[in-house]
């Protein structure tokens, strides 16, 4: 989980900017305003507007970092699409947001239903779906290397059990990306949960009972009663499952496969990485991250078209 | 879903609860049983579910290889990014809020479209300023740009002052009292929720961070705990893996302790963002 994402859960639900007060024609002293806008405003400024944009232009340029930086237009851009590497990694990226988003999505939700409820002991199995929301990227991946291990690991024990025996999960260039996408799909299920759970505690328990009384069962109360009633959260889920998985993707995917084997892993960010850190190509590293931004976009906009949630149409 | 019905259609509710919640948990099970079991036994086959003898020493040997210095740096990096930025972002969302000021309207716009740009985009620019800044392995060039991504913050407080009622501040005012003590006294002690739902959030993400510490650092000295980390996970050949359990659980031990002690922060921080 990242900052980024909780954030952003409170500002796409925040109803909308609060109509401007009315200045009753008064102005306070500049003075204090500059005292605490100021520090922030020049922070701000020199190491996030600048960056962005600077990132921008260089995305025309040609520069390894010690030579003169060199004009080539949309050069970069047009070599993407001869970048065979490139290609692939735009392909996977976008697999593994679907093999991310949608279990994070459908499993939050049932694991919302199923745990709202409250009996003795309760917070201590709470506690114990949350608490992914604490390990870091890097400690999850480190510790999921370890419970793939086709020799020592349980899932390999488990499944022998049943007379299967399963594959070196993170050698195999088929199974190699399923199981980042789990480890993803576990950390990024207890903030789900959490949104859902809030949006479940929101509803109307009348409308429940109107069902009951009309005989409707657990499945169609679920589907026609409590799918519908939390829509909104659905979206606000997707929609930050999907930032967070473009974000958070590196660190799995650099500490756990280096984006291997044979490239099968080799999201955007870990290529992006290795052009701009490695091979110091930073002008083009910097058309694929425009690209990478691009492509985020967009899935947002698959995932949500603004039209469904006027309250805010950002796009991501 | 109400768990009203028959008896055992609630003992059935309850066990799925309990079972798939210790399925979720079962990795921190699996990473506590085998960091402290013997070199030997965390490799052999087929893996015990339980370790036949406790062995405490690997705690020893796992802050061997986290290396202290990646401790003390982790808790400071994550000290000065949590005190900075909500420092920032406190004052910055109030000012946006309440005080009248000339570019208000734009500044907030600024702050506004900026939270949609991802950070992929200026990761690669801002290397390059650290590094002309000559801020490479120093606490300012792994501090500063991770203190200045504010938008969020100045945002989410923005839109907590917004709903605080002005009589409070007019009040101080007609009384005679300047910004800074109508900030200090009555607004800061009642700021406390989302003070304490943002230092949760920031702490965490600060102290799990990955990316940006290993761009902007090469010495050994300089490691925060996830690059210690990761340098155990490459490979389990040169680290057994006991080793490497023990080294994850205890960079992860003061943040679960923390987590427990602050859940209903994070709920209440996170869940109450969709209650309108």
């Amino acid at each position: 989980m990242s900052k980024t994402d909780t954030a952003e859960a409170r500002v796409a639900a925040t109803p909308r900017i609060a109509p401007r007060r009315k200045n009753n024609g008064r102005t306070d002293s500049p003075f204090w305003a500059a005292l605490f806008v100021g520090p922030n405003v020049v922070l701000f400024t020199l190491f996030m507007i600048v960056p962005i944009l600077w990132g921008l232009g260089l995305s025309v340029f040609d520069w390894n970092l010690i030579g003169e930086p060199r004009f080539v237009g949309l050069q970069n851009y047009t070599d993407i699409l001869k970048d065979a590497r490139a290609l692939n990694s735009v392909w996977k990226t976008v697999y593994l947001v679907f093999l991310g988003v949608v279990p994070t999505v459908v499993l939050s939700f049932l694991i919302a239903v199923l745990i709202n409820t409250t009996f003795p002991g309760y917070t201590v199995f709470r506690t114990m779906y949350l608490l992914p929301i604490v390990i870091s990227l890097v400690a999850s991946a480190v510790l999921w290397r370890f419970i793939y291990d086709p020799r020592v690991g349980p899932i390999a024990q488990l499944l022998s059990v049943f007379g299967i025996s399963g594959p070196n999960w993170l050698q195999d260039t088929t199974w190699a990306m399923p199981a980042l996408s789990l480890v993803i799909v576990w950390l990024r299920l207890p903030l789900g949960v959490i949104l859902y759970l809030a949006a479940l505690q929101q509803i109307n328990p009348q409308l429940l009972e109107a069902a009951e009384i009309d005989g409707a069962g657990p499945w169609a109360k679920l589907r026609h009663v409590i799918w519908p009633n939390v829509m909104p959260v659905t979206l606000l889920v997707l929609v930050l499952t999907l930032r967070g998985i473009i974000f958070d993707s590196f660190d799995i995917a650099f500490v756990m496969t280096r984006g291997g084997p044979l490239n099968s892993t080799d999201i955007l960010a870990v290529y992006i990485y290795d052009l701009a850190f490695a091979q110091l190509r930073l002008g083009y590293a910097s058309a694929l991250s425009t690209v990478l931004f691009v492509i985020v976009t967009i899935l947002a906009l698959i995932f949500n078209p603004p039209r469904r949630r006027p309250t805010n149409g950002d796009p991501v | 879903m109400s768990a009203v019905g028959h008896p055992w259609r609630r003992r059935l509710h309850v066990s799925a609860v309990a079972f798939f919640g210790l399925l979720m948990a079962a990795p921190f099970y699996w990473m506590i049983i085998n960091s402290f079991k013997s070199s030997r036994e965390v490799v052999a086959y087929p893996p015990t579910w339980w370790p036949i003898e406790w062995h405490f020493e690997n705690i020893e040997a796992a802050l061997g290889f986290l290396d202290p210095s990646a401790i003390v740096n982790s808790v400071i990096f994550t000290a000065i990014i949590t005190i900075a930025q909500l420092t920032l972002v406190v004052m910055t969302g109030f000012a946006l809020a309440k005080m009248h000021f000339f570019g208000r309207g734009p500044l907030l716009t600024l702050f506004v479209l900026t939270m949609f740009v991802p950070g992929q985009v200026a990761l690669i620019p801002t290397f390059i300023l650290i590094r002309n800044l000559n801020w490479i392995d120093t606490f300012m060039g792994l501090c500063i740009p991770i203190i200045a991504q504010t938008s969020f913050g100045v945002f989410i407080f923005r839109q907590f002052y917004v709903s605080m009622p002005n009589e409070i501040l007019d009040a101080a005012k007609i009384d005679g009292a300047h910004w800074g003590q109508i900030f200090v006294r009555i607004v800061l002690p009642l700021s406390g929720p989302p003070i304490a739902a943002y230092t949760a959030v920031t702490v965490l993400t600060a102290w799990n961070m990955y990316a940006w510490p290993l761009i902007a650092t090469t010495e050994r000295d300089m490691r925060v705990l996830p690059l210690a980390l990761a340098g155990l996970g490459q490979s389990f050949s040169q680290t057994p893996p006991n080793i490497a359990m023990m080294a994850v659980l205890l960079s992860t031990l003061p943040i679960i302790v923390f987590f427990i002690f602050c859940q209903r922060y994070f709920i209440n921080g996170l869940g109450g963002a969709i209650k309108e």
